[in-house]
């Protein structure tokens, strides 16, 4: 599973919708690639952009944000928050070269079990083409 | 609404005496309490921001001298962000202007509770050479107006003008109650504006002179912004070619010393106490020995990159661009340049211009429900 380790995708999840639909896909044994290690928010809304940032800064390849569909949040509108924040760390990562397509929001539901493997299949399928990020080879974190 | 008057008495023609006068008479009327105004401080040339509540310490009053030391809308902000117990009036320049408003917006200040006076800005120059260059040469910033207002560029000998504030696009003191206006003005004299009708009440108060609009102004004022403006495209393509992407922002962030001064000046950084500051990133030995080992090499202290590109993300939205962060690096750091033109790109992409009008939400607040659109 050596080759596996790369690219390395960081998944922000809700805890409503898609780590749900993470965990869906999961017990209904789906198979998606093994690149992806998640991380539990109770809304994508409370994602300080930072941790996005950092996420890259520490070497991954790509972030995944997922939440639930628009009128689907747990929290009314925390999702489209998190559209803004996205919105705005494109602007800031293509600025410092890291391109907008290593950065995905994504809605997928509690019972979208086969769309969270799909998008992460297609997420690593696409970033496994790009070369690494330009932080990786540099020393300053 | 929006009418001018005479700023110059029938004797009085000199501009900081004129300016001086209309602070002392707002202050005697009784419109305000106490007046935030750049003043020259006692035995020394440096030109600092005081608050007065007695008329007669309005010694050495200098809103047009080309130094900035603080950001004043932060001050601005401190005075009315609790009930201040009286009218409290900030005579202040665009930027402070700006910075005030966007910190209102974050809940920093109260724009009900200031009589906010504005003035046209010329430019300011780094403080340390504003000082060596003041006390050489008396009248100085007086000499500095003349020199703007009239070729264009500050006198002989003077020190340069600061990069951001060549490329400055705000020069007016846009929604402010009560505008100074020099630039374009009718024979040299300077005249109000009110901004406002709280600006207009305060005016007629003082039983000022009514004039004509300043038919140069308009002009003036347009031709001045689009030099300002080519000028800061000029920034954004330096930068663009010199400060980004990564590897070059790198080499200019290589001379770092994690000191947070940008943070410090910065007018809209307003949390109380800084992630960066806090146990969060207080990282454990190990972590450090793990970083190095995935790299073979990291620079300490850590958290450089990371410290920039989250106050890039937590501010640039509201970055008024004063260049308060370029002249407070002790490392001679670029970073207004940097951020200034990373926050053109974070503004626009919401079509936000930060500090234009207290009614527009701030970007990160708000949303709508179709918009943005991902896949």
């Amino acid at each position: 599973m050596e080759k596996s380790e790369h690219p390395k995708i960081i998944a922000f999840l809700c805890n409503w919708c898609t780590y749900a639909g993470a965990d869906l896909a999961g017990t209904a044994r789906m198979t998606y690639p093994p690149n992806v290690r998640a991380v539990r928010l109770m809304c994508t809304g409370s994602l300080d952009p930072m941790y996005v940032v950092k996420a890259f800064l520490e070497g991954a390849d790509g972030v995944l944000i997922g939440g639930c569909r628009p009128g689907d949040c747990h929290y009314t509108s925390g999702n489209f928050k998190a559209r803004r924040r996205v919105t705005l760390l494109w602007e800031i990562l293509d600025a410092v070269g890291i391109e907008r397509d290593r950065l995905w929001l994504r809605w997928i539901s509690a019972s979208e079990g086969g769309l969270y493997a799909e998008t992460i299949r297609e997420m690593v399928k696409t970033i496994s083409a790009k070369p690494p990020t330009p932080i990786q080879a540099q020393m300053i974190l | 609404m929006a009418e001018y008057f005479a700023l110059y008495d029938e004797e009085k023609t000199d501009l900081l005496g004129s300016l001086s006068a209309l602070c002392r008479r707002l202050l005697e009327a009784g419109t305000i309490d106490a007046l935030l105004v750049p003043q020259q401080l006692p035995s020394s040339v440096m030109v600092q921001h005081t608050l007065v509540r007695a008329p007669d310490k309005l010694l050495a009053v200098d809103p047009v001298a080309p130094v900035l030391p603080v950001n004043g809308g932060v001050l601005a902000a401190r005075l009315t962000r609790q009930d201040p117990g009286g009218k409290v009036g900030a005579l202040l320049r665009p930027c402070e202007i700006r910075a005030f408003i966007e910190l209102v917006k974050l809940h920093q200040g109260d724009r009900e509770r200031l009589l906010l006076i504005g003035i046209d800005c010329m430019g300011t120059f780094e403080p340390p050479k504003y000082q060596a260059w003041a006390k050489a040469n008396q009248g100085a910033s007086v000499r500095f107006l003349e020199g703007m207002l009239g070729s264009g560029r500050p006198p002989q000998g003077a020190p340069e003008i600061r990069r951001c504030c060549q490329a400055c696009e705000f020069p007016t003191p846009e929604g402010s109650d009560i505008q100074v206006l020099l630039v374009g003005s009718e024979g040299g004299r300077p005249s109000l504006f009110a901004g406002t009708e709280v600006g207009e009440a305060a005016l007629k108060g003082l039983n000022l002179k009514t004039i004509e609009a300043p038919g140069k102004r308009v002009k003036a004022v347009e031709a001045l912004v689009k030099r300002r403006t080519a000028s800061r495209d000029q920034l954004f393509k330096e930068a663009e070619s010199e400060l980004l992407p990564m590897d070059r922002l790198l080499v200019e962030l290589s001379a770092c010393i994690n000191c947070y001064n940008c943070r410090e000046v910065c007018p809209v950084c307003y949390c109380k106490s800084c992630v960066f500051e806090g146990h969060t990133f207080e990282h454990p030995a190990s972590q450090y020995l793990r970083w190095a080992k995935k790299k073979g090499v990291i620079k300490m202290p850590t958290d450089t990159l990371f410290y920039h590109l989250t106050r890039m993300a937590h501010m640039s939205t509201s970055c008024v661009g004063c260049g308060q962060c370029s002249s407070a690096c002790p490392m001679g750091i670029r970073v207004a340049e940097i951020f200034k033109t990373v926050a053109r790109k974070t503004q626009s992409v919401f079509e936000y211009v930060p500090g234009r009008d207290l009614e527009e939400a701030l970007p990160l607040t708000t949303f709508r429900e179709e918009e943005l659109t991902p896949k």
